[in-house]
């Protein structure tokens, strides 16, 4: 157990540091960065645009709020829409590439029925 | 944030006591609850922890992240945050592990269609080769009738051939009958020499052979020995032409009675036959004919005319082996 004083000093310490914490944000330069990439890279992939349409429309609307943040210099809301933004632009990839490999899957087992029907039509010699 | 507070112990602790007692509340979150649910089912299913464990690990990441700040400041923006990165990644996770389970689904099936694919190849090829064996079949078929036709071509020259032999066979019969006919012709020939040998001549009875004059006395039957050669000769005709029969007429002259006369006549002609015999003629091919004096030659009344008549006339069969004997007595053997 700690005494009395010892503790209301450890708490100075710990609310001094939260409060240098707050004041001191940087600019999340490499969260803005990777955000812009990701909504960049998946506008630029049409399957992605096509597929995802909704994700993607968040995804760059998180990117638009965190320019706009960073605009302010509020850079832990920045920070976050940065995030954001990267983390819709990833589900919109994922989003897409499921929806493109589950059609073709449907496709391919179309494809595959018809040729076990047609192998089943043709007598064997 | 520049925070402008005075440095007072009392002052501190109580901002302390605040910002702790925040951190304390644990008060619940929608979103992040929300994010937990969603966390939660992507760890709950097989596909999400098999193929995408990465995404996994970064919402339940996000999660404990925004569990830590409801817990220890309780700042609203920061819990949503983090729940909806949580969430998201959640869901991201989730399509992920969908989008490569689909994968893993089109490779399978496509091992499929590539052995249906081979299947059906395998399959046409067995057609191709049924139909070639087919081909083959008829190309059996047409050799075997290729065959047959040289078959028949082979029968059809085999009979040309058979008849070509058979045709050198007439030939070779007509070179033969030619040849006999030759043959008989000098037979023929020869034939003639011979009975000009033997003094035979051609009557309207046939061959006739006289043997007279000389051979009997008067009254007797017995040949004389100037016979002989004239019996060689005959019997050497007859044995070279065994078809020949005889017929051995014996004659007189008018002396004595008609019946010894006969009687005569027929001892005369055995004695010949017996000439022929004791020569190697076979009796079975002559036969005997007493005339008495009957068909004299010549006149009775003159010595030579007598012995002209003393004679034993032999008629030689003709080619179809006839003989024609005179009307009167012919007695066998």
């Amino acid at each position: 157990m700690m005494s009395r004083t010892s503790l209301a000093r450890a708490a100075a310490v710990s609310a001094l540091l939260t409060m240098a914490a707050c004041a001191s944000t940087p600019p999340p330069t490499e969260q803005m960065a990777v955000g812009r990439k990701a909504v960049e890279q998946a506008s630029g992939t049409p399957e992605i645009v096509q597929l995802s349409p909704t994700e993607l429309q968040r995804a760059r609307t998180k990117l638009a709020q965190a320019e706009q943040a960073m605009a302010n210099r509020d850079y832990d809301a920045a920070r976050r829409y940065a995030d954001e933004a990267e983390a819709e632009a990833r589900l919109a990839d994922a989003h897409a590439q499921a929806m493109k490999n589950q059609r073709a899957v449907a496709e391919v087992r179309e494809a595959l029925q018809s040729l076990r029907d047609e192998l089943a039509r043709r007598p064997a010699a | 944030m520049n925070m402008n507070i005075p440095f007072k112990p009392l002052a501190l602790a109580a901002i302390c006591a605040t910002l702790f007692a925040g951190c304390a509340t644990t008060g619940t979150s929608e979103t992040l609850e929300s994010a937990r649910t969603e966390v939660n089912a992507a760890s709950a299913n097989p596909n999400v922890v098999a193929k995408a464990p990465l995404e996994l690990k970064t919402a339940g990441d996000a999660l404990a992240q925004g569990d830590r700040e409801q817990r220890e400041h309780n700042d609203r923006v920061q819990v949503d945050h983090y729940a909806y990165l949580a969430s998201t990644r959640a869901r991201t996770a989730q399509d992920f592990a969908t989008a490569r389970v689909a994968t893993d689904e089109l490779g399978r099936m496509q091992v499929e269609v590539d052995q249906l694919r081979l299947a059906a190849r395998t399959r046409e090829a067995d057609l191709a080769r049924a139909q070639a064996a087919q081909s083959a079949q008829a190309a059996n078929v047409a050799r075997a009738d290729a065959a047959s036709a040289n078959r028949d071509a082979a029968y059809a020259a085999q009979q040309a051939e058979a008849a070509r032999q058979m045709a050198f066979r007439e030939r070779d019969k007509a070179l033969v009958a030619n040849a006999e006919a030759a043959n008989a012709q000098e037979r023929m020939r020869v034939m003639q020499l011979k009975m000009n040998d033997i003094e035979a001549r051609e009557t309207e009875r046939g061959l006739l052979v006289t043997l007279g004059d000389v051979l009997f006395q008067s009254g007797r039957w017995e040949m004389q020995p100037a016979a002989a050669p004239r019996m060689d000769k005959l019997a050497a005709f007859l044995l070279q032409f065994p078809e020949k029969k005889l017929i051995i007429e014996g004659y007189t002259d008018a002396v004595g009675s008609g019946q010894s006369n006969i009687e005569l006549s027929q001892r005369r002609a055995e004695s010949v036959k017996a000439a022929l015999l004791a020569r190697g003629i076979d009796s079975s091919r002559m036969a005997i004919g007493a005339y008495g004096e009957s068909y004299p030659v010549a006149s009775n009344q003159t010595v030579e005319g007598r012995a002209m008549n003393r004679r034993v006339e032999v008629m030689v069969s003709d080619e179809n082996g006839t003989l024609k004997s005179r009307a009167l007595t012919v007695s066998g053997r």
